[in-house]
């Protein structure tokens, strides 16, 4: 019985768990990886820890059970023997049971009633099976068992108490240990070097004499450095330098004293309340590292919420005030709490790692059960989560896993008819992506069935009718519907029905979202979106019939405001409200109306809708005014409220008053429910939109000072910005200004064009604001100067270039039935004296196929930037008759006429040519899994162009 | 609840001229009527949200969880109660003083009182000169429509 409330005992337990659990996922690791010697010194360390700290505690069952896996670890060390899958099998079983009997000394103080011999029993079979193949080994084997036997018990436990609670003051024991030791050293113990038994002891003494130098540098008592350089140095000389041969009774006391190593290391350790791993690995860390209870975390970030808080209301009051001093003491408070909140945040991050390597052992045992073969690869163990979202995607990912291996991955008997390697793969890949962290867990298994899952859906009556109206996507996320399973038969893993929709309900709980995308017979994808924290979000403020709302920004794609005397407008389809964003139909909710607000405001014609973006689905919210951005911090509903799922929440704002967060999944959700027959039809409205016509150029359309509006096309705008007239500077004739912390040419393009009009750079007016559009091209950054920044519009057709009539313009495109003049960024560029001229082509070629003459000149350009030489085709048709064997890479596009990308990849490749080609189109994002499998390389959508030339560059290095 | 001699402390309060009384130890504070957040698509009786000090509350009005079909007072008091997930306001009319109690004087619930009040309601104490209806924390807070 030990005493759980003795620091040592808690210290004891929270440091085995860790242990166990690392050796854990190590020794799986282990066992793919055989020569990591690493990593087995790792796992012996640990569980010579334990093996010690339990003796030292007094717990005979641990102790012998951490003993018989110690010496199959010990000998794999040496090299005596080779590791098996039995061998494994037999240690992870020991770790269990060694979990096992912490969790009972955890509950009760004692080891549990299981004396665990069977265990025992075959981790010694183990060990002799092996050893029968060496006689040597045997005999070593035997003396070893001998040496155990020769070690009463109660003379041990009276020895740890004696020792342990005198050593460090009592100078009697000083003096017994050095007398022990000289004896020791006369004695010049013979030892022969492949002694199991004495090879492990000298590894204790090569611990302590670790231990020891550590020790030294953080200067723990100087006696106790004494007793050390007694205990250890002599001894380590002595076992070390001596050639000896073997002599058992002289072992026998060699054990004893080693004992006395141990004991003394861990009850040192103890005292000093270190982890012993980290203690062996980076002696340094130790210092600067405290273990800090969660709820403790939680209370301040609790407290730095509160702070956050009031900080946005004395921010807000300073505003209104002219004291300047107050100001300047916001603003420093502002400073302060920011970085506050910011290091409160990390010290709750985690790396997903923690989470992610238990599923080494969990598949390895999964697979062992269910006669499968799978390598798992994990990928970004070291991107960082907020701690409560990691415990909160334990459980999700575990069921995903499972699923994986259980329902997913084939016996390899299948795989091999299916002329798939016998070994699956199944990877989980994290990182961080738009602000959140995305988890991918894929594998190369049989992949879901549409037709099984509408089958089973129908069935389940999940499904009314055929289900002939869904689209496949639609079919495959049925597997999220509660009530759902597929497993013909229901397995102890998987299959109970209780699965996916609990994954996803318990992932967006959290804010996040699950994406699944499945070929049949090539595997499944599970994508999971996690907000990184959800304590304090930026969010977007709006303002509806008087009363403030908040929507996160993770939700939040674009604001859209339509003027009164604007041409676009909303859409009426079955009283259901639609906007036309750029060409896609989208559902608009008003939100006063859709929350039964009374007070409805219908008289202002201008609307501003928020397009929001919640689990795929886009739709707007006209909402009466669009207030502000702010840090809200996040506070439940309570337990009454919780059922309304549009609002995710509450918060107080900088004035005091207390705003609901809307949801926007739950949002759409509540609306689609109320509406869910007009949805329908929403889908078949946009299939026939998105059937429109090929081009489908985004435009930004902006005035010159001649009042005439231009067109630069979208894909190579970078952002958009104001400048002041006052921060303009001159450099000669040059226009600069400061922009990230660089100076940025700006164009006086009216100049450039030789227009009859003054650029707007000189204005009278020095307060006067300069729009400007930010363009990357020509390896430059530059502000193109423009009068006004009007819209962004999409162009359809072709671009006529007959009526152009200076360098510049590109053609003239019709875009809302007015003919607007493109120009061409790049050539006003190489008019300018700072643009470099173009380097020589030495990348390659590269052969472009894009139907639009707008896209296809900023693609060629970009290109041609990057120093390559650059191939055009109007179509896949085209295209084809280009291809040629200099070329390095195909850029094409896929929505195009004649031939499209789809049938250009098909002729390609079925020419046996596997050029590398890479699709940059609008449709890339949303069928970028369709394009992986049509045989692309890789996919980017229009706006990253720059990208895929990185992409392609990379491309070139790996050739 | 109880103390040793037998008496209980309650916090009295009125509404529409009824006598109505949860336990002191129940009440965190009572405070005057504040700014309120609607919450749009809740049930009736939630009045809304209140910002008491950087903690949310949500306010109840328990003239509405009565079915009594008449607006709060404009001068009603709000005692603040602390539920096992947030803190709530029960919307009253008007606060009485702390009321001392024989635990004696205590009695269930009389069968015939308004069904819609009744599901609320602990028991009734007796008093000299009135009755006080002493009210179910718990299932007020907890109501599932």
């Amino acid at each position: 019985m030990v005493d759980l409330t003795s620091p040592i005992v808690k210290e004891f337990l929270i440091e085995s768990f860790d242990n166990l659990e690392s050796i854990n996922n190590e020794l799986t690791q282990f066992e793919n990886n055989s020569h990591d010697k690493e990593l087995l010194n790792a796992i012996f360390r640990k569980v010579h820890t334990l093996k010690g700290s339990a003796s030292f505690l007094g717990l005979k069952l641990l102790q012998n059970i951490t003993h018989h896996s110690e010496n199959i670890l010990d000998l794999l060390r040496e090299d005596k023997i080779t590791i098996s899958s039995q061998m494994i099998d037999a240690l992870l079983e020991s770790f269990d049971a060694c979990i096992t009997i912490l969790k009972s000394i955890e509950d009760s103080g004692e080891e549990g009633s299981d004396n665990f011999e069977e265990l025992i029993n075959k981790l010694k079979n183990v060990l002799e099976n092996d050893e029968r193949e060496t006689s040597e080994e045997t005999s070593l084997e035997k003396s070893e068992v001998n040496i155990q036997k020769t070690l009463p018990d109660d003379y041990e436990n009276d020895f740890v108490l004696k020792d342990d609670s005198h050593l460090i003051a009592n100078d009697s024991s000083l003096d017994f240990i050095d007398s022990l030791d000289v004896k020791e050293a006369n004695n010049k113990i013979p030892i022969k070097k492949e002694d199991n038994t004495l090879s492990e002891e000298s590894k204790v003494v090569e611990n302590e004499s670790e231990s020891e130098e550590l020790d030294h540098q953080k200067g723990v008592g100087t006696l106790e450095d004494e007793l050390k350089n007694l205990l250890s140095i002599d001894s380590v000389k002595n076992i070390d330098e001596n050639k000896v041969s073997h002599q058992e009774t002289h072992i026998n006391k060699k054990i004893d004293k080693s004992q006395i190593f141990e004991k003394y290391k861990n009850g040192n350790k103890v005292e000093k309340v270190m982890s012993t791993d980290a203690v062996k690995t980076s002696g340094s860390v130790v210092d600067s590292v405290v273990r800090v209870n969660v709820s403790l975390l939680d209370k301040i970030m609790n407290v730095v919420g509160e702070l956050v808080l009031n900080r946005n209301q004395i921010l807000q009051y300073a505003n209104l005030d002219s004291s300047s001093e107050l100001s300047r003491l916001a603003h420093s408070l502002n400073s302060i709490t920011t970085e506050l909140q910011t290091d409160i945040m990390t010290t709750r991050m985690q790396p997903v790692g923690s989470v992610l390597s238990k599923f080494e052992r969990v598949v390895r045992d999964l697979a062992k059960e269910q006669g499968k073969s799978i390598k798992l690869n994990i990928q970004g163990k070291e991107t960082e989560l907020d701690k409560t979202l990691l415990e909160a995607i334990r459980d999700p990912l575990t069921h995903l896993i499972r699923n994986a291996v259980d329902h997913g991955i084939e016996r390899p008997a299948e795989r091999a008819q299916a002329q798939k390697s016998e070994t699956a793969r199944l990877s989980i890949k994290s990182y961080h992506e738009g602000g959140q962290v995305t988890i991918d867990i894929s594998d190369d298994g049989k992949g879901i069935d549409p037709d099984v899952i509408l089958k089973k859906a129908i069935e389940k009556n999940i499904v009314k009718g055929d289900g002939s109206g869904l689209s496949k996507k639609q079919i495959i996320n049925l597997i999220f519907s509660p009530g759902f399973s597929t497993a013909a038969q229901v397995t102890n893993i998987s299959g109970r029905g209780v699965g996916m929709d609990v994954v996803r309900s318990n992932i967006e709980k959290i804010g996040g979202t699950v994406e699944v995308s499945s070929f049949v017979g090539e595997g499944t994808t599970f994508k999971l979106k996690i907000p990184l924290t959800l304590a304090i979000v930026p969010a977007l403020v709006v303002q509806s019939s008087g009363e403030t709302f908040a929507i996160p920004q993770v939700n939040l794609m674009e604001l859209v405001r339509i003027e009164e005397n604007d041409d676009k407008k909303i859409e009426l389809i079955h009283n259901s409200e639609f906007f036309r964003l750029r060409g896609d139909l989208i559902p608009v909710f008003r939100l006063s109306s859709c929350l039964k607000f009374t007070d409805i405001d219908d008289s202002k014609e201008d609307l501003n809708i928020v397009i929001l973006k919640a689990e795929g689905f886009t739709y707007g919210l006209v909402v009466d005014s669009v207030l502000d951005t702010e840090e809200i911090v996040v506070k439940p509903l309570s337990r009454n409220l919780k059922d309304i799922n549009v609002f995710g929440g509450a918060t107080i704002m900088g004035d005091g008053a207390v705003s609901l967060i809307i949801d926007g999944l739950g949002f759409y959700n509540y609306m689609s429910g109320v509406q869910q027959r007009k949805t329908v039809d929403t889908q078949e409205l946009v299939s026939e939109i998105n059937t429109g016509p090929a081009y489908n150029d985004e435009v930004l359309l902006c005035k010159l000072a001649d009042k005439r509006t231009y067109g630069i096309p979208l894909s190579i705008v970078h952002r958009l910005e104001e400048f002041k007239l006052s921060e303009v500077e001159w450099s000669g004739q040059q226009p600069l200004v400061r922009y990230r912390n660089r100076a940025m040419p700006l164009i006086n393009i009216e100049r450039s064009l030789k227009l009859n009009a003054e650029s707007c750079l000189f204005n009278k007016d020095k307060r006067a604001e300069l729009p400007v559009v930010v363009v990357n091209a020509r390896d430059v950054q530059v502000g193109f100067v423009v009068d006004e920044i009007s819209d962004i519009a999409i162009n359809r057709d072709a671009i006529s270039a007959e009526t152009i009539d200076r360098n510049g313009f590109l053609g003239t495109a019709y875009i809302n039935d007015l003919s607007i003049t493109i120009l061409d960024v790049f050539s006003i560029l190489d008019q300018q004296s700072f643009v470099k001229k173009m380097k020589g082509q030495k990348n390659g070629n590269i052969l472009i196929v894009e139907d639009s003459e707008l896209f296809l000149k900023v693609q060629e350009e970009s290109f041609k930037d990057a120093g390559f030489n650059v191939i055009t085709a109007k179509d896949g048709k085209e295209g084809l008759s280009k291809v040629n064997d200099d070329l390095l890479a195909i850029v094409t596009d896929i929505e195009m006429p004649v031939m499209d990308g789809w049938e250009f990849i098909k002729s390609v490749r079925s020419s046996g040519n596997d050029i590398p080609m890479i699709a940059i189109s609008t449709v890339s994002n949303k069928r970028h899994d369709e394009l992986l499998k049509a045989g692309f390389d890789l996919c980017f959508d229009k706006q990253n162009t720059k990208k895929a030339i990185e992409a392609i560059i990379d491309l070139k290095r790996a050739l | 609840m109880n103390d040793t001699v037998g008496n209980v402390q309650l916090c009295g309060f009125k509404i529409r001229g009824d006598f109505y009384a949860i336990s002191v130890l129940e009440v965190q504070e009572v405070i005057k009527p504040q700014k309120l957040t609607p919450v749009p698509l809740s049930q009736d009786y939630v009045r809304g949200l209140i910002n008491l000090r950087g903690q949310i509350v949500t306010s109840l009005s328990l003239r509405d969880l009565f079915k009594m079909n008449e607006p709060d007072l404009e001068d009603h008091m709000n005692i603040i109660v602390s539920g096992e997930d947030s803190l709530y306001a029960l919307v009253v009319d008007e606060i009485l003083d702390v009321i001392e109690v024989e635990q004696d004087s205590f009695e269930d619930i009389p069968e015939t009182i308004d069904e819609n009040v009744k599901k609320f309601i602990k028991g009734v104490y007796k008093l000299k000169d009135k009755l006080i209806i002493l009210l179910d924390l718990e299932k007020i807070l907890t109501i599932d429509e």
